[in-house]
C-alpha cells in the first residue's frame, strides 16, 4: 500500500512544467504527454488546478485560444524555477542511489 | 443522464470567476478525454475534487475588491457558523448531568461551579457522600471548561452580531431592505422567548403545596397551558438560535462590508476558532473521564457522574472536531482575505 503511494507521489507542478518544456500545449495534449512520459493520469479538474497555480505564480502563460483549446507555454521564470527544482531532485536521486548501492553491498537491507 | 450533463453539473459548481476563465477549455478537455475512452464518472469526480480545491484555495482568483470581499465574508461565516450550530448539541449534552453514590442522588450545598461538600440522601436525611473518583474530578473540570467556553462563545457571537448590525448600516453598495430586517432576527427571537416565558409564569400555578405526604400539587393557574408555553419557548430558543445563524449568514453573504467591518469579522472568527479548539479539548477530556470513572468506581466507594444524554457525547465530540477544522481553516482564510482587501483599498 505504502509502496504504491510512494510510486504515485510525483509533483504535478514538475510534471506539467516538464511537459511544457517540449513546447506549448493545450489541456488535452498536456494530459496525454504526461501520461506517456510518467504514467500519471491527470483529470481536467486536477490539471486546471495546477495550471491556475502556475499561471498565478507567473511560471506559465496562456496563448491565444485556438478552436476552444488554449495552449500554455512555460515562461523564462518558469524554466528557471523548473531547472532549480530538477537539479535538487537529481542531487537527491543520485545520493539516494549511491547510498542504496552501499547498503546493498554491506548486506544492511532488512527483510 | 447523458454523460456530458455530469460535466456540466460539475462545472456549474465552480465559482463564477473560474467559469468565466476556464469553463470552455475544461469542457473541451473533458469531451476529448471521453472521446479517448475515459469514463464520464471519473472525469466528473475529478472535477468535483478540483471544485472543492478551487473554492478552498481560490487559486487564480482575480485581485478584485468585490470578489475578495465576498470570499472573506464567506470565510468568516465558515469559521463561525459550525461552532454556533454545534452549541445546542453541547448544551443538551452537558446540561443533563447529575451525581450519584451508593444508588442515591448526591447534592452539594451552596452556589459553586465545582462539586464540593457532597451530601447524599439517606435514611436519616442528608448524609456525607463519598468523594468523587479521580476521573469524575476530571469530568468536573471539563464541564467547567465547557461552561466557560460556551459563555465566551455567546459573548463573541453577540459581539459579532452587533458588528454586523453596524456594518449593514454602513455597507458598501446600499444593502437591500430585507438584509437590514434579517439582521434583527436574533433580537426578535430573544423578545419572543422572553414573552413566552413571562406568559408561562403568569398563567402557571401561583404556588405548589403538599399535604399529608402526598406529591406536590399546583394551586391556581392553568398547568397545561403553562407547560405548553414553556415547551414552545424552548422550541423558539433552539429553532430561533439556528434561524438567527442562518439569517446572519445570509446577511453577511449578500451585504458588501467595509474593510473595517471585515477586520472585525476576522477577529471574531479567530476567537471562535480558538474557542472551538478549547471546546474540542474539553469534550475529549470529558469523554476520557467518562470511560475511566466506570473502572475507578468499581474499585471503591466513590461518587460518580451520571448523564442523561450520554449517547450524545460521541456526536458532540465528532461535531466539535469538524467544527474545529472548519473554524481554523475559515479563520486562516478570513485573515488572508482581510489582508488582500486592505491591500486592494490601498
Amino acid at each position: 500500500m505504502a509502496s504504491k503511494r510512494l510510486a504515485r507521489t510525483q509533483d504535478p507542478t514538475i510534471l506539467v512544467l516538464t511537459s511544457l518544456t517540449g513546447g506549448p500545449k493545450h489541456g488535452y495534449a498536456l494530459i496525454k504527454d504526461i501520461e506517456a512520459t510518467s504514467g500519471t493520469s491527470f483529470g481536467p479538474g486536477t490539471l486546471y488546478g495546477v495550471l491556475a497555480r502556475l499561471e498565478e505564480e507567473g511560471l506559465v502563460e496562456p496563448l491565444p485560444e485556438e478552436d476552444r483549446r488554449r495552449p500554455y507555454r512555460i515562461t523564462a521564470h518558469g524554466a528557471r524555477v523548473l531547472r532549480e527544482r530538477l537539479e535538487v531532485t537529481v542531487k537527491v536521486a543520485t545520493l539516494g542511489l549511491e547510498r542504496l548501492e552501499r547498503l546493498g553491498g554491506l548486506g544492511g537491507v532488512g527483510a | 443522464m447523458r454523460p456530458d450533463r455530469l460535466v456540466d453539473i460539475a462545472l456549474r459548481c465552480y465559482p463564477a470567476w473560474w467559469q468565466d476563465r476556464y469553463a470552455i477549455e475544461v469542457r473541451t478537455v473533458a469531451d476529448d478525454l471521453r472521446t479517448a475512452g475515459r469514463s464520464s464518472v471519473r472525469i466528473f469526480l475529478d472535477l468535483v475534487v478540483g471544485m472543492f480545491r478551487v473554492r478552498r484555495d481560490a487559486v487564480g482568483m482575480p485581485r478584485s475588491y468585490p470578489l475578495w470581499n465576498a470570499r472573506t465574508r464567506v470565510s468568516v461565516a465558515t469559521a463561525t457558523l459550525p461552532f454556533v450550530l454545534l452549541a445546542p448539541v453541547v448544551v443538551a449534552c452537558s446540561g443533563s448531568t447529575g451525581l450519584r453514590a451508593k444508588g442515591t442522588r448526591v447534592v452539594y450545598s451552596g452556589f459553586s461551579l465545582f462539586p464540593h461538600g457532597l451530601m447524599r440522601f439517606g435514611k436519616g436525611g442528608l448524609l456525607p457522600a463519598p468523594p468523587l473518583t479521580p476521573a469524575a474530578t476530571v469530568i468536573s473540570w471539563a464541564e467547567l471548561a465547557v461552561l466557560v467556553v460556551s459563555l465566551l462563545t455567546l459573548v463573541t457571537v453577540f459581539y459579532g452580531w452587533a458588528s454586523i448590525l453596524g456594518a449593514v448600516r454602513h455597507a458598501g453598495p446600499r444593502p437591500r431592505r430585507w438584509a437590514r430586517l434579517l439582521a434583527w432576527t436574533p433580537a426578535l427571537v430573544i423578545v419572543v422567548f422572553i414573552a413566552l416565558t413571562a406568559l408561562a409564569t403568569r398563567v402557571g400555578p401561583h404556588e405548589w403545596t403538599s399535604t399529608g405526604g402526598r406529591p406536590m400539587a399546583p394551586v391556581g393557574g392553568t398547568v397545561g397551558l403553562a407547560h405548553l408555553l414553556i415547551h414552545l419557548a424552548q422550541v423558539v430558543l433552539v429553532g430561533g438560535w439556528l434561524l438567527s445563524a442562518a439569517a446572519i449568514a445570509a446577511v453577511a453573504r449578500w451585504t458588501e462590508m467595509t474593510p473595517f467591518a471585515l477586520r472585525t469579522g476576522t477577529r471574531v472568527s479567530s476567537v471562535t476558532a480558538a474557542l472551538a479548539v478549547l471546546l474540542a479539548a474539553a469534550l475529549a477530556a470529558w469523554g476520557v473521564g467518562v470511560i475511566l470513572q466506570a473502572h475507578q468506581a468499581g474499585h471503591g466507594t466513590y461518587t460518580v457522574f451520571e448523564f442523561g444524554h450520554l449517547s450524545l457525547w460521541p456526536v458532540s465530540a465528532a461535531a466539535a472536531l469538524l467544527a474545529c477544522h472548519l473554524s481554523l481553516t475559515g479563520a486562516t482564510r478570513a485573515h488572508q482575505g482581510s489582508q488582500v482587501v486592505a491591500g486592494l483599498c490601498g
